[in-house]
């Protein structure tokens, strides 16, 4: 699969990331490369499993719904945002 | 032309789990922006989710309550896009393998499916200000049940049945305290219109963000003027889409959250972190057990109590006020009594003040005693409005409520008959013409006795006692 730039603007648009005019051929054709190596998987013969097969027939470990708080963890992962307004992460405007 | 209007909802109900849906992050309200956040619901690269117990068993309660299958093996997704709110880019939800599938409420119209009910993480909060927006992330990953319905209802009366139903049942098996004011009781609604007798469906717009039954009603019938008048000016092909919309509450409007070539694309794709949910049958069974249902008890104040259709819809549909109900039954009081004063006396009351039944300023056993003293006689009806009205403005017992306010019933015959005597001695020329055939004066002697005994005689000894005399 290659990705073009009509793709590549959809891509832009749901990821609200923008890519300058510069990158653009740079970029569409290293996603094109992923997407193409991905394709790998596709030989794989897949007939007649089923889509909920996993590799190992295994089930998901539930949690006992007891709470704990550290608040150090959020203070330093606070402390780390490249923009705060006390106790919030400060983000661009996103609403217009 | 003539439409009939389809209407399908999605509700979430935020589960009243301790801890989130995928950490053991607590769940609780109004702390301090970002204390309730661990490495997992902020996303940090490498921490993986873990499911709680407590969220797939109260998905099983709903599924058991609205008559649906719980599937023994469910799956989760991510749900992909960006937005502040979800620091991972995705929401974690079930996509293709869902907890609950193909339930359903009985409305008075008809049944309304329910095509299912998944799990899925809730997101943080925004709050946006000049120069950008403050992030919370407290309530990202808090354990959300979405319920889906079918495009079953046909007016906004039947979708605000539905969800009256929906929001009584949640609250009756207490998987949610499904406060819609803070959002944990959220609908968002699907309408489409078509002309009446097609069977197709047509372009639906999903309406979001509406906090109130009141606001819900609103914007679905907002909405379905717009696309009729569209339709009508023949323009339904360029103005209705598919799309999401916003209800604005103040100008009671819907408006467009985005253009339209912007349609949202969320690629879905199993959730690699996480493995198969797989519900033994001892936990179906275990939690399978649930409370009587609002229409379970309706039926049964009907049946047992001979309650009207009317008044055991109203008792049962909170579970606060049957609770209430049932004690006051508890302590002797009369069926027929318990019922009026509660359902007009009291409710009557609250709603006067806006408040809810857990706000009464006159609690179950108040209530009892008042209508003990009543099913007793005394004190009479009337009299019980007077202490009612008291009791709501001072903190004191019924008892005490009668004696200050002089409203004992007299039942004594020798103590109204005296009474009886003065009125009759008082009045000799209305006694002349009642005996001279005016039997209208009748009604006159019984007010001007009450009135004596300010309104604290027996009126039916009154009555007795007075033909008597005459």
């Amino acid at each position: 699969m290659n990705i073009d730039d009509t793709l590549l603007e959809k891509l832009e648009k749901l990821s609200y990331l923008e890519i300058e005019s510069s990158k653009r051929a740079d970029v569409e054709e290293e996603l094109s490369r992923i997407l193409n190596f991905v394709e790998n998987l596709q030989s794989v013969d897949t007939a007649g499993l089923p889509d909920k097969f996993i590799m190992r027939d295994i089930e998901a470990h539930l949690r006992d719904d007891k709470p704990l708080k550290n608040e150090e963890v959020p203070n330093s992962i606070l402390e780390n945002a490249p923009h705060r307004e006390e106790n919030s992460f400060f983000v661009p405007k996103i609403i217009e | 032309m003539k439409f009939e209007v389809v209407i399908g909802l999605e509700v979430h109900v935020q589960l009243n789990t301790k801890t989130k849906l995928f950490c053991s992050c607590p769940t609780s309200f109004n702390e301090a922006e970002n204390s309730n956040t661990c490495p997992i619901c902020l996303a940090l690269p490498g921490a993986l989710p873990v499911i709680n117990r407590e969220a797939v068993h109260k998905a099983i309660q709903l599924g058991t309550a609205v008559g649906a299958t719980v599937n023994r093996e469910s799956k989760f997704d991510r749900k992909n896009y960006f937005y502040p709110d979800s620091p991972s880019g995705y929401q974690i939800s079930q996509f293709y393998y869902p907890i609950v599938e193909n339930g359903h409420i009985d409305i008075s119209s008809r049944r309304v499916q329910i095509a299912r009910a998944h799990l899925e993480a809730d997101a943080g909060k925004n709050t946006h200000e000049a120069g950008g927006s403050k992030v919370d992330l407290n309530r990202a990953g808090t354990p959300l049940l979405e319920i889906v319905t079918a495009p079953d209802m046909r007016s906004s009366d039947e979708a605000i049945e539905y969800l009256k139903k929906l929001h009584s049942i949640v609250r009756y098996i207490d998987i949610s305290d499904a406060n819609m004011q803070e959002g944990s009781f959220r609908c968002d609604a699907n309408v489409s219109i078509r002309p009446e007798g097609d069977e197709k469906l047509y372009t639906r717009v999903e309406i979001k963000n509406i906090n109130s039954f009141r606001f819900i009603q609103k914007a679905i019938d907002f909405e379905v003027e717009r696309q009729i008048e569209a339709w009508e000016d023949g323009v339904y092909e360029d103005e209705i889409w598919q799309e999401t919309r916003l209800y604005d509450s103040a100008k009671n409007e819907t408006r467009s959250m985005r253009g339209k070539e912007e349609a949202s694309d969320y690629r879905y794709f199993p959730e690699p972190d996480l493995l198969e949910v797989r519900i033994s049958e001892e936990t179906v069974k275990e939690f399978s057990k649930i409370p009587e249902l609002p229409h379970q008890k309706e039926e049964r104040y009907q049946e047992e109590l001979g309650l009207s259709k009317y008044d055991a819809g109203v008792i049962a549909s909170s579970k606060e006020l049957a609770s209430f109900f049932e004690e006051i039954l508890k302590s002797g009081a009369s069926t027929k009594n318990s019922v009026s004063w509660l359902t007009v006396e009291l409710l009557g009351r609250l709603n006067k003040k806006s408040l809810e039944i857990s706000e009464s300023p006159v609690n179950s056993q108040k209530l009892s005693d008042l209508i003990l003293a009543i099913d007793s006689k005394t004190i009479s009806g009337k009299a019980g409005k007077d202490v009612l009205d008291y009791l709501f403005e001072n903190e004191i017992s019924v008892d005490v409520a009668i004696e200050k306010l002089g409203l004992k019933q007299v039942n004594d015959d020798s103590a109204i008959l005296k009474i009886i005597d003065e009125v009759l001695s008082k009045n000799p020329d209305k006694l002349e013409q009642y005996r001279n055939g005016k039997d209208k004066l009748f009604g006159f002697f019984v007010g001007q006795v009450m009135k004596a005994s300010k309104g604290s005689a027996n009126p039916q000894k009154v009555n007795e006692l007075l033909k008597g005399k005459l």
